[in-house]
């Protein structure tokens, strides 16, 4: 099958990168997260291969001989492991080989989090100390559709990881600033490739857990970086979590709540397109995994002063289904397997 | 007391013509306390008036009940020439206003004219308050637009949009930026124009992430630059409590307090379902995050692209407000003159914001609506009559009810008072007992 068709055709509108810059916000639940969604934008991205898809975005004027989009996916609650197996299943992508080709880079910002600084000789203890802790995460936030992720036969040490896999980047501590160090080095190698990317898509997977974690950072300031290294990207997608737990203030307020709250209005409201997933409004079905919501966002620039922006989508509502084998299935409401 | 004595006159000869409202028409001594404490009765003793509050109310219903009637509040008794009463003018505050709709429309208009094209001193300071269920970049583009067609110099400050366009001057306000430095930076882009626009993109990142006074910041650009400062507040961002500073008002209070022009932004969609709603007094229905369902983010109805309802308070200097309410839709090139050279946009037209009543989908032209919620020159398409011929009306006059024939005076207790028709069979072995 080949990579493209593993995008639902009604999906296929909002998974489309637009020409000019923007920021998407991507947001979940517990029980319905939107892993599989930014799989299918990495499944876009990178299936182009200066093939079909390549020559039809030329035709808008490109710089010839250059390189696709590149990726830099960060995600702060799954690792590595999780991102591959998930993005052979679902967009029959290989995520090693295209390290190694320098279109992605992928920023772990989980394994070695809040470790103590460790040598190179101590590593090896290190990842035993990592691996049980990361696999019981991962299960409890898969969907609840989707087989749990088994852990490959040769458990791959992360130091193996590292030298094996180019383009494999650590975060150690919660900082902000060496988030966007890491992320910048994480792009020089992308750009060190022999034919440069044309732009650069940014997926942040739960930065808001840092609000969580490190009481220091006020959603301003996590935006902010984030905004700022958008502005030096081209596009970035941000996922983020809208449980009402999160976001709902408790009485008297909790100053998480307050920071959860802002962090995802204000990212709405600097970004062009929303999409949102959620379950099912009226109970479990064994056919629908939740609902989909695409909506306009708050932002986009100003670049184009008149409203003849082609580019705006119509909000709308569509039912999807992730299924075992990592494919999904996406349908207007009512128009299901039945 | 005129009011009474009009009445009675009047009242008299309908209570000697008509006997069935003499009975309707309780007597002094059953007449509601309410009644007797107007002292109505004390002054036509004689004739049995009947009290009827609607009758009392009815000639001029506002100058019976007066407004702020209590010494305590102050001022001396006026006295009043009840003979010369005339019916009183509506009561405006400042200006009065247009008596025809189509004029009042017209000056709304004008007003926000004003307001959007940034003529002098018509708003140094805009606030405008907007949500996810309807952000404000219509608005705040259409503001970008009249600057640029008035050649101004539009700086934005940016909290949010890390691209704009290339004319305008973006100051990366969500960068590292110190809030000093905004405001030495507008300073700097300001100083080479005679008048610029300059656009905060959120003013809650102004104030609270960088802490910048809102009295400054008018002052830079309203004062010292004569220029025209507009803001955009977003309202579903949630303020935390600074410990230290606990009695100090919310940075939304201070820019409310402060602006001279207030706009909040509501979706067209939303607007529309709530007066519908309204209409058939049922619960408007709540859109956004944590309103709908767990998970949801942005309404499906938001921010829809063909324009953006603006609730728009003018603030005078004299401290009066007026509001009113208008839509936007978004504008198209053919708005604008094409641009001469050197200018981005070339000037506007004609004034294309509307009223919100003008909308046809807010208010769709109907025919007018009779009582009975039917059109009033249609006539009723029933199997039945609603209407009564003249002959009907005398002869429902003229039946006297039972009830009537028994308060007369010559009622012998329990007496049927039936007469046998001409059809009626009596029995009398089946009524013998």
């Amino acid at each position: 099958m080949p990579p493209e068709s593993r995008i639902p055709p009604l999906l296929q509108p909002y998974t489309r990168l637009p020409k000019h810059p923007s920021l998407f916000l991507l947001t979940g639940t517990l029980g319905a997260t939107a892993n599989w969604l930014i799989i299918r934008f990495l499944c876009d991205v990178l299936a182009t291969k200066n093939g079909s898809r390549a020559a039809e975005n030329d035709k808008a004027g490109d710089e010839v001989g250059e390189g696709g989009t590149a990726v830099v996916l960060v995600s702060w609650i799954r690792e590595y492991e999780f991102w591959r197996n998930e993005a052979r299943k679902g967009a029959g992508l290989d995520l090693q080989r295209l390290g190694n080709e320098k279109r992605v880079a992928f920023v772990d910002g989980l394994s070695r989090m809040y470790m103590p600084e460790v040598g190179k000789q101590s590593i090896t203890q290190n990842t035993v100390l990592t691996t049980p802790q990361t696999q019981n995460m991962v299960t409890a936030r898969t969907p609840a559709r989707m087989t749990p992720w088994t852990p490959p036969a040769p458990l791959m040490s992360t130091s193996e990881a590292k030298s094996d896999n180019k383009g494999y980047f650590f975060l150690h501590t919660p900082d902000l600033k060496a988030f966007e160090e890491t992320v910048m080095s994480a792009t020089a190698y992308l750009e060190s490739s022999s034919r440069p990317p044309k732009s650069i898509l940014l997926i942040l997977d739960a930065p808001d857990t840092l609000l969580a974690t490190e009481p220091g950072i006020t959603p301003s300031a996590l935006a902010s970086t984030i905004l700022q290294l958008h502005a030096k990207m081209l596009h970035a997608i941000v996922h983020v979590s809208a449980d009402d737990a999160l976001l709902s203030l408790s009485m008297p307020p909790q100053p998480l709540e307050i920071s959860g709250h802002n962090f995802l209005v204000g990212m709405a409201h600097g970004s062009k397109r929303v999409i949102s997933c959620r379950v099912l409004d009226t109970g479990v079905a064994k056919d629908v995994s939740g609902v989909l919501r695409i909506t306009g966002g708050a932002g986009g620039g100003f670049s184009e002063l008149f409203g003849e922006d082609e580019e705006r989508v119509e909000a709308r509502e569509l039912l999807y289904l992730v299924k075992g084998d990592g494919s999904v299935k996406v349908f207007e409401r009512g128009a299901g397997e039945g | 007391m005129p009011v009474p004595l009009v009445l009675s006159s009047h009242w008299n000869k309908v209570l000697v013509s008509n006997p069935l409202l003499q009975h309707i028409i309780p007597k002094y001594d059953s007449a509601s306390g309410y009644s007797k404490e107007l002292g109505v009765y004390s002054i036509i003793e004689n004739i049995p008036v009947p009290i009827i509050r609607d009758a009392i109310h009815t000639r001029n219903d506002s100058k019976c009940i007066k407004k702020g009637n209590s010494r305590a509040l102050g001022g001396i008794r006026k006295k009043r020439d009840l003979g010369l009463m005339e019916p009183r003018k509506p009561k405006v505050n400042g200006t009065p206003r247009p008596f025809t709709y189509s004029k009042h429309a017209r000056n709304s208009v004008q007003k926000i004219s004003t307001v959007l094209n940034m003529r002098t001193n018509a708003s140094p300071f805009t606030l405008i308050l907007d949500d996810l269920n309807q952000p404000a970049a219509p608005i705040v583009r259409e503001y970008i637009l009249r600057g640029f067609s008035r050649n101004l110099s539009v700086v934005l400050v940016s909290f949010h949009r890390t691209f704009g366009h290339s004319a305008m001057h973006s100051i990366p306000a969500y960068g590292p930026i110190t809030g000093t430095e905004i405001l030495s930076e507008i300073k700097r882009l300001m100083d080479n124009f005679h008048e610029s626009l300059v656009i905060i993109d959120s003013l809650y990142g102004l104030l609270v992430n960088k802490s910048v006074d809102i009295k400054n910041l008018f002052k830079l650009v309203a004062i010292d630059y004569n220029s025209h400062l507009v803001g955009v507040y977003h309202t579903d961002l949630l303020m935390n409590q600074d410990p230290k500073n606990a009695y100090a008002p919310d940075p939304l209070s201070q820019v409310k307090f402060s602006a001279t022009t207030i706009m909040t932004c509501k979706s067209l969609t939303q607007v529309i379902a709530a007066k519908r709603a309204r209409e058939r007094a049922i619960a408007e229905s709540i859109h956004g995050i944590l309103q709908e369902a767990e998970g949801v983010v942005q309404s499906l109805t938001a921010a829809s692209p063909e324009g953006i309802v603006l609730e728009v308070e003018f603030r005078r200097r004299s401290g009066t407000s007026q509001h009113e309410t208008y839509y936007l839709r978004a504008a198209r090139k053919s708005d604008y003159l094409p641009p001469l050279p050197g200018s981005v946009v070339g000037t506007l037209k004609s004034e294309f914001i509307v009223m919100l009543s003008e909308v046809p989908e807010y208010e769709p032209v109907q025919p007018r609506r009779g009582v009975y919620g039917g059109d009033t020159n249609e006539i009723l398409e029933a199997t039945f009559k609603l209407e009564l011929t003249e002959k009907q009306k005398e002869a429902r006059d003229s039946v006297v009810l039972p009830y009537y024939d028994a308060q007369d005076g010559k009622g012998e207790g329990g007496r049927i008072l039936y007469e046998m028709g001409t059809e009626d069979d009596f029995d009398e072995e089946e009524d013998e007992i």
